[in-house]
């Protein structure tokens, strides 16, 4: 389903017209709406979109993110730079924190941005002995205060290794891609296998051909990668990039050498699949949201207005609001039909989650003794480790995204539910038939938008994950996800370091073949050390998950309900006050809900043709 | 034990040769005798094997010091190609069905253009080209199409050429595995992909080049050396050492240029570095730069020569060269390339690791061979075929040079974990062409009694090493090879020295 409105949306325009919202709730001292509106105005300005830059190593992925900020911030080398992930998001003040795993736990310490390449090098922190884990910058960048966060990974150790499939499991979760591979010479073949599989799960993949000064013949290699998307049915544009031209020691004044670069298309390129789209559908929720508040406000200004023009129904206004207040504190308290749905639908999921796993990792496991034994000739070790590795990466995504589709589900299942409490106060006036709790749940349903070249089934699931819809959960789960979460993927914690060492032994043991046996027993065993590791740690994972998303609906809903609570209290106080009052007060107490309404109408224009139909 | 233990065995070896000879004369299985003995007296066989794009042709070329092999940007080399001394120039293509065909070629600005139009590709299972070539008189070449290739096919022509077993002796007796840059996970690959396919799966007869070294420090001045600094960290690296000998930076493009630059090349170098330094250092920032049309006088399509012929680095190098050595001429710039490309540092790695050492495997590789041929006599003549194998039997046995290339093999390939002392010992112990003094690890002023008292001293450390409760079967063979090596060293303190040692 695609939203005809998305198109029309105009984030800017959104953003002021939501700041207008604002100071109409702020003159009405309605503090919690105010603040509502001020995260959703923050987030047109700045949705929550992560990028994420892979490929082989020595691809100048690190020198490309520097490029792209126009600052050398990532550590670029001629021997291998990045070996820890890097997280490059907005903040007010530079400050970098590294995250290290020390024993069971993780350490985080803030750093200098000078001593960064101590830790992420592999000269300053050879095989990561420091254990480091993630490093989290903040930066006060205009391009990062679009919103854009940028995920610097640790090039992809050639073939096989554990990062293709980490990353792969992760990107499910990022809005865009940067797929980096340099001109010295066309796509490997693990390359091009692993941009097949990131097109079929991540909508936005940007190609970047990068180091053009360094090859004269990159438009010969272009012209071959070219071919090679065409002929797997991938077409995509390549963008070339030189990142040296763009860097910091280039005279600002010689655009033609910046112009060269390729790096101002990349960067258009970035804003139009990915920054843009998140705008423009955050822009859409906050327009929802401040339209719902409109509703309130309008709500609780009209009641008070008919009270002033005819003070012999305040008794019953008063009554009925009573009367709703009184059913929004059921709502409020833990007995409420919604909460309990909420703690029964959390603890399926937390079962069936928990289960599926299980049974996912043990039809792994099954197949791996099965694959063990038909094991034949040696080059079969590395390939089924490579199996292992994509299985596991596998079923840890799917396990996740079933969450987050799930939990959004059980959101959506909130909504109607409240929707059939909804307090009715429709008898009290024909125009006061707004005057449900559904209004309030204005966002729900929002549709992304999302495109998807094939991997359906995944793509689906994820439509509620994407975008800024999801940005701000999303940047929630970043910390969780990174570590432990998309299967510890993308780190290089005891679980990846697990993957890589199940056959280490085997591929330098020779083919003699009174050892076969041994080695499959010894296979055998290390597959089932492994698999227990991964689920111990991405169980526990599931249990932190389960808990913040009954927290999080929950807190969520809670806060809603105690807005409207604030609503009729308000306009039952006020309506009492207006019954009292007579005369000039009145005429005075008119003339300004008056005024007050237009401001409403007027800032309603704003959101035209964003009005629920 | 006599003055050079190499010729010793592989005049063994012939002599195995000759009694199978005999048996065999007139018989189908002659040829393939024939064959072995060929490979033996043969030139020592270097396959150039990795990835693809890694550079395997440009080095080719550069080994041998002419332009001979294809290079282009895009995959070029689809067929293994063997480049052999020739007294004619000659390119056959041999097929798997074993018939040979002439094959057209011409040079194309020197390298060679087969003309396999009429060919099926997947029938040829290699080409040979014959080249009258002094490089060429003591090695020949392989040229391999690169792994992990985007063509599956030419991948496996990699493979399966460097495919061995212990029935079918690899066709390459050492291997230069090219690698652009390695990661720490990346060895492991390489690993792996050593054991299974190359030639007798060893570290003892493979050294790994970091190829394309220019372009690791994105084509700086200063590229080379930092190119030998990831060389060293990837020699000190556990997983690397269990895999090669020595890792060696070489720039190909720079040598293979270097060593086959013309006048008229040196001449727009020349005129180029007089360029006014603003307009060349914008130049020289890009590739795309320096083929504006507007920065130079001379012609796009020379400056796109150039940049072909020595890349961004070799450019700026040359630049660099002759401002500093006012009249450079093809002759000195050709050294200085030459020098700075690190092939000088592989030619020795060959010359020291491969050359002694590959006689041994060449010995092995004709066993291993005669083996075979015996076991196929065994139908027809089972009585001769039993002879013949057990003259192979012998002759592997009493030679201890085979007891030391399994010790250096297991040594260095970490089946056996030798300590950090341990592993010292073994290679002084173990290192060719060095005198008895040295091996010993002793003074070379030493007297012979201190010398035999070392050698007993190293036989008794050894046997108590290999009787370690903890030692397996393995390690108990590597301490038994040391302990023989010993007491061999020992009996030649006894014997009189011959001169020269």
């Amino acid at each position: 389903m695609s939203n005809p409105n998305l198109a029309e949306a105009r984030p800017i325009d959104i953003a002021a017209a939501v700041d207008a919202v604002i100071a109409l709730a702020t003159d009405l001292g309605r503090a919690d709406f105010v603040h509502r509106l001020t995260v959703a105005a923050a987030r047109v300005r700045r949705p929550a979109t992560i990028i994420c830059v892979v490929g082989e190593f020595k691809q100048g992925k690190s020198s490309l993110v520097n490029a792209l900020l126009g600052q050398a911030i990532c550590p670029v080398d001629d021997d291998i730079a990045t070996s820890a992930i890097t997280l490059l998001r907005y903040g007010a003040e530079p400050h970098i924190d590294v995250r290290r795993r020390v024993d069971d736990g993780i350490v985080v310490e803030q750093i200098e941005l000078s001593a960064l390449a101590d830790w992420v090098s592999e000269r300053g922190n050879p095989d990561n002995i420091k254990a480091v884990e993630r490093v989290d910058i903040s930066l006060p960048h205009p391009l990062l205060a679009n919103g854009l966060a940028i995920v610097d990974t640790p090039g992809m150790g050639g073939l096989g290794a554990g990062h293709a499939a980490a990353t792969l499991a992760f990107l499910p979760f990022a809005d865009g891609l940067v797929f980096v591979t340099d001109a010295s010479c066309e796509l490997s073949a693990p390359e091009a296998e692993f941009l097949d599989r990131a097109c079929e799960l991540c909508p936005n993949v940007l190609f970047a051909l990068t180091k053009t000064d360094l090859y004269p013949a990159w438009r010969q290699i272009a012209a071959i990668d070219a071919e090679r998307l065409r002929a797997a049915d991938n077409e995509r544009p390549i963008l070339p990039v030189s990142s040296m031209l763009y860097g910091t020691d280039v005279d600002p004044g010689d655009e033609s050498l910046a112009g060269t670069s390729g790096v101002p298309a990349l960067l258009e390129a970035l804003d139009t699949a990915i920054i843009a789209p998140a705008k423009t559908l955050a822009a859409l929720r906050a327009a929802a949201e401040a339209t719902g508040i409109l509703d309130q406000i309008e709500q609780q200004l009209r009641i008070e207005l008919d009270v002033l023009v005819d003070p012999a129904g305040a008794a019953e206004i008063v009554a009925r609001l009573a009367d709703a207040t009184a059913h929004l504190d059921v709502l409020r308290g833990p007995g409420a039909r919604w909460s309990l749905l909420v703690a029964d639908r959390v603890s399926d999921l937390s079962n069936n989650s928990g289960h599926q796993f299980r049974k996912a990792m043990r039809l792994v496991s099954r197949d791996m003794e099965d694959a063990i034994e038909l094991l034949k000739s040696p080059e079969d070790w590395d390939q089924l480790a490579r199996r292992l590795q994509t299985d596991v990466a596998g079923t840890v995504t799917t396990v996740f995204v079933g969450i987050e589709s799930e939990a959004q589900a059980i959101r959506e299942a909130v909504i109607d539910l409240i929707g059939e409490d909804s307090v009715d106060l429709s008898p009290m006036s024909a125009r006061r038939e707004r005057l449900d709790v559904m209004s309030i749940w204005t966002d729900k349903g929002v549709d992304p938008n999302a495109k998807h070249r094939g991997g359906e089934q995944l793509g689906s699931a994820l439509v509620g994950l994407r975008g800024a819809q999801s940005g701000i959960i999303m940047f929630g789960m970043v910390g969780r996800f990174l570590p432990a979460g998309a299967a510890a993927l993308m780190m290089s914690n005891p679980v990846t370091v697990g993957i890589g060492a199940v056959f280490a032994g085997m591929q330098l043991a020779d083919a003699h073949k009174r050892k076969i046996a041994m080695r499959r027993q010894q296979a055998r065993a290390n597959v089932r050390q492994f698999l227990d590791d991964v689920q111990f740690a991405i169980g526990n994972e599931i249990g932190e998950v389960m808990r913040d998303v009954q927290r999080g609906v929950r807190d969520e809903f809670t806060e809603r309900i105690s807005e409207l609570g604030r609503t009729y209290s308000d306009a039952a106080r006020q309506a009492q006050q207006a019954a009292q009052q007579g005369g000039e007060a009145a005429r005075d107490r008119i003339a300004v809900l008056k005024s007050t309404l237009e401001r409403v109408a007027q800032a309603r224009r704003t959101f035209p043709r964003l009005m629920p139909s | 034990m006599s003055a050079n233990p190499v010729l010793a065995v592989v005049d063994r070896v012939r002599m195995v040769c000759s009694l199978a000879a005999d048996i065999v004369i007139g018989t189908a299985l002659a040829p393939q005798v024939d064959a072995v003995r060929a490979r033996l007296d043969g030139a020592l066989r270097i396959a150039i094997a990795g990835r693809v794009k890694a550079g395997k042709s440009t080095l080719l070329n550069a080994l041998v010091g002419e332009r001979l092999a294809p290079t282009n940007a895009g995959e070029c080399t689809k067929v293994v190609t063997w480049y052999q001394y020739g007294t004619a120039y000659d390119v056959t293509a041999v097929g798997y069905d074993g018939r040979s065909t002439s094959i057209a070629f011409r040079r194309v600005d020197g390298a060679l253009n087969f003309d396999i139009e009429g060919l099926r590709l997947e029938a040829i299972e290699r080409l040979v080209v014959s080249w009258p070539s002094s490089a060429l008189r003591d090695i020949t070449l392989i040229d391999t199409p690169g792994l992990a290739s985007l063509s599956a096919e030419n991948s496996l022509r990699t493979t399966e050429f460097l495919a061995l077993d212990d029935t079918h002796p690899s066709d390459a007796d050492a291997v230069i595995y090219l690698m652009r840059h390695l990661h720490r996970r990346d060895a492991e690959f390489l690993g792996s992909f050593m054991d299974r396919s190359v030639a007798g799966a060893s570290p003892v007869n493979a050294v790994a080049v970091l190829s394309r070294a220019d372009e690791i420090g994105a084509g700086r001045l200063d590229a080379m050396a930092s190119a030998r600094r990831i060389s060293e960290r990837y020699e000190t690296n556990d997983v690397v050492r269990t895999l090669c000998t020595a890792v060696a930076p070489v720039a190909g493009l720079i040598a293979e240029t270097g060593l086959t630059l013309r006048e008229d090349e040196a001449w727009a170098l020349r005129r180029l570095a007089a360029t006014p330094a603003p307009v060349l250092e914008r130049m020289l920032r890009a590739a795309d730069a320096f083929c504006d049309p507007g920065a130079s006088e001379l012609t796009v399509e020379l400056r796109r020569q150039l940049l072909d012929r020595l890349g961004v680095f070799g450019v700026r190098f040359c630049v660099a060269e002759i401002r500093s050595h006012e009249s450079a001429t093809a002759n000195d710039l050709s050294k200085a390339l030459v020098a700075e490309s690190g092939l000088d540092a592989l030619r020795g790695l060959i010359a020291d690791l491969f050359l002694p050492r590959a006689h041994i495997l060449k010995a092995r590789t004709a066993l291993v061979s005669l083996r075979s041929i015996a076991r196929d006599l065994e139908s027809s003549d089972p009585a001769r075929a039993y002879q013949l194998a057990a003259e192979i039997e012998r002759c592997e046995a009493s030679a201890p040079d085979f007891a030391e290339l399994r010790l250096s093999h297991l040594v260095m390939s970490g089946i056996v974990a030798f300590n950090e002392g341990q592993r010292r010992e073994f290679s002084v112990l173990t290192s060719p062409g060095t005198g008895v003094e040295e091996r010993l690890g002793d003074d070379p002023a030493a007297d012979q009694a201190t010398l035999r008292a070392s050698a007993l001293a190293g036989v008794e450390r050894w046997r108590t090493y290999g009787s370690a409760p903890m030692a397996d079967i393995a390690m108990r063979e590597a301490c038994e090879t040391m302990a023989h090596t010993y007491e061999s060293l020992f009996v030649q303190l006894h014997e009189p020295r011959p001169a020269g040692i």
